[in-house]
């Protein structure tokens, strides 16, 4: 147990570590960010000014630490465009992109970890081929698109909710919608073949055996034991989850970290980028760490075989 | 099986098929609705969009970039993946950790995000994208071939083969990888639907495909500023892309329960 809690952060700091140094190289790739931050054609002299400035002109694996050290402090420089600090901008439309996310996965584990335990039960049936067709047709539309037809239906036909923006209910319902079928299919999927793992089990026909109901069956003792992959696949789905965002975010004009992450690649924002990207990149981290060590302390048979 | 496959050979077949050139604009004739609608032009089977080019054409010329793009894609992928995944899986030991410790951090990462900083970098170029989805496509494989490798190389044959005094060469090569493509088969396929999604969504953001070449991914970027006035313009791209991506992923799905009927219905 103690082995493995400190290998997890180790392993952690390494991914964390590589998105810094892809970040960095990425940035030197792109050309001289002297060049690019003086407007119209700087001279020799102002060029190598601003390299002074911005520690260019020193050797190229101290510019890679003082880089690494400023990240880790959450400095990216001056964003470009609005002249604050980038992480600070960054920091700003979290909130938004939060919310969405979190009521995507909410609905997504409200709604497809039912169906899915509905069509365990009721395998080969009229609800499982229900559930499983909606779930293939789910993992094949792009939800972008999804998210186009939501509007369109929703938006510009009926006129049932707004088509983007962002501060009520209403603006959440769209957005949360498409980001939700996008994880929810292969959750669903998920919930279906763990529950039938279960069902399989001896324990689950003693329960039934001595008299219990099916559904007290299937909640209690079934759940509780079909819910440690489910637990573990949802927080697997935090990458998908936040590089979702970015999309769903652009389509439906909702002011969260991925739109302005786009805004800032199309305005060559680049201190933005690189504090949009790491700011995203570490929660996902973070939060793959949360989940790891939750699901450790709830299984006790994970925690005594590590 | 008969999608794909007719999918295939529209793309071949695209410039023979098409009614018009995916590219001719005419302003007079912009976003027609489709032909059974009231205003439709006969010309126009699935209505022009905001630059008065014909949808169909545009679709079915679309299919010439979309599937060979994740073709490509999932070849590189595949290649690299199936190598990495047999290497690891029949050496172990350090080559093994290296490979595992890789596919860990790639996947312990949103790549949606690697894909777009890549792409906002470098700017959008198809080589560039094809390489970015390969980067995607290689781990999937690597994982699944490595674990299988190591299942087969405790068989008892690979033990003989080894006996008789076969090089490591011609275990991998001979007794091992005929094994394995099956299941790579599989993979491919699934993989090659995950692509198209991935390439379309890019291209959606701007950061894939770029004008003149016709991408759906963009044409439903384009087709969203319309959206309150031409309905078809969003509606037929994303259809062709579900039809694509649900006939593959149904292939895919069929050469798994094929190859392993243990797996059916799960």
């Amino acid at each position: 147990m103690m082995a493995w809690l400190t290998h997890r952060p180790l392993h952690f700091l390494i991914v964390v570590w590589g998105v810094t140094t892809l970040v960095f190289v990425a940035l030197r790739m792109t050309g001289d960010p002297a060049v690019m931050l003086l407007p119209g054609d700087p001279t020799m002299a102002e060029i190598n000014l601003m390299r002074e400035k911005l520690g260019l002109n020193k050797p190229l694996i101290e510019q890679y630490v003082v880089f690494v050290g400023n990240a880790f402090r959450g400095d990216f420089g001056q964003s470009f465009r609005h002249g604050v600090p980038a992480s600070s901008v960054v920091l700003e439309r979290l909130p938004a992109t939060a919310l969405l996310a979190f009521s995507a996965l909410a609905l997504a584990a409200v709604v497809a970890i039912p169906m899915g335990i509905l069509a365990a039960v009721n395998r080969g049936r009229l609800a499982d081929l229900g559930v499983m067709l909606l779930a293939v047709i789910g993992q094949g539309v792009p939800f972008f698109w999804l998210g186009l037809m939501l509007i369109l239906v929703f938006g510009v036909e009926f006129r049932m909710f707004p088509t983007g923006g962002y501060g009520s209910i209403q603006h959440l319902v769209l957005p949360s919608v498409t980001l939700a079928a996008y994880i929810g299919a292969s959750t669903a999927r998920i919930a279906r073949s763990s529950m039938l793992e279960v069902l399989g089990q001896d324990y689950m026909r003693t329960a039934r055996a001595k008299g219990l109901a099916l559904y007290v069956v299937v909640l209690k003792h079934g759940l509780r034991n079909a819910a440690i992959p489910l637990v573990t696949y949802l927080g697997l789905q935090m990458g998908l989850l936040l590089g979702g965002t970015v999309v769903v975010e652009e389509i439906f004009a909702w002011p969260g970290v991925g739109r302005l992450l786009l805004q800032a690649i199309s305005f060559r924002d680049y201190p933005v980028v690189q504090a949009a990207t790491f700011i995203l990149a570490m929660i996902f981290v973070v939060v793959n760490l949360l989940v790891d060590i939750v699901y450790t302390v709830l299984d006790p048979r994970v925690r005594d075989r590590r | 099986m008969m999608v794909v496959l007719t999918v295939i050979v529209v793309a071949l077949l695209a410039p023979l098929i098409a009614p018009f050139d995916p590219t001719t604009q005419n302003l007079a004739l912009r976003l027609r609705p489709p032909r059974w609608m009231p205003g439709g032009d006969p010309r126009f089977l699935l209505g022009t969009d905001h630059l008065g080019r014909d949808i169909l054409s545009r679709l079915l010329y679309g299919t010439r970039v979309s599937l060979p793009i994740a073709f490509a894609a999932t070849t590189i992928g595949g290649i690299v993946g199936i190598s990495l995944g047999l290497l690891s899986g029949y050496f172990r030991g350090a080559v093994d950790s290296i490979v595992t410790k890789l596919i860990d951090i790639q996947l312990s990462f949103p790549f949606i995000l690697f894909a777009i900083a890549v792409m906002a970098v470098t700017g959008p170029n198809p080589a560039v994208l094809v390489l970015v989805l390969a980067a995607r496509s290689w781990t999937t494989f690597a994982r699944v071939v490595r674990g299988e490798t190591l299942t087969i190389s405790g068989n008892e044959y690979v033990l003989a083969a080894r006996a008789l005094g076969a090089t490591q060469a011609r275990v991998i090569g001979r007794h091992i990888t005929p094994n394995i493509l099956p299941l790579a088969a599989v993979i491919g396929t699934l993989d090659v639907g995950a692509l198209v999604i991935l390439e379309s969504t890019l291209s959606f953001l701007g950061l894939g495909i770029q004008p003149p070449t016709v991408s759906w991914g963009k044409e439903l970027s384009d087709a969203r500023q319309y959206i309150q006035l031409a309905w078809w313009t969003t509606t037929f791209p994303g259809l062709a892309l579900l039809v694509i991506v649900l006939s593959v992923n149904l292939l895919g799905d069929r050469l798994r329960d094929i190859l392993d009927p243990r797996l059916r219905g799960r």
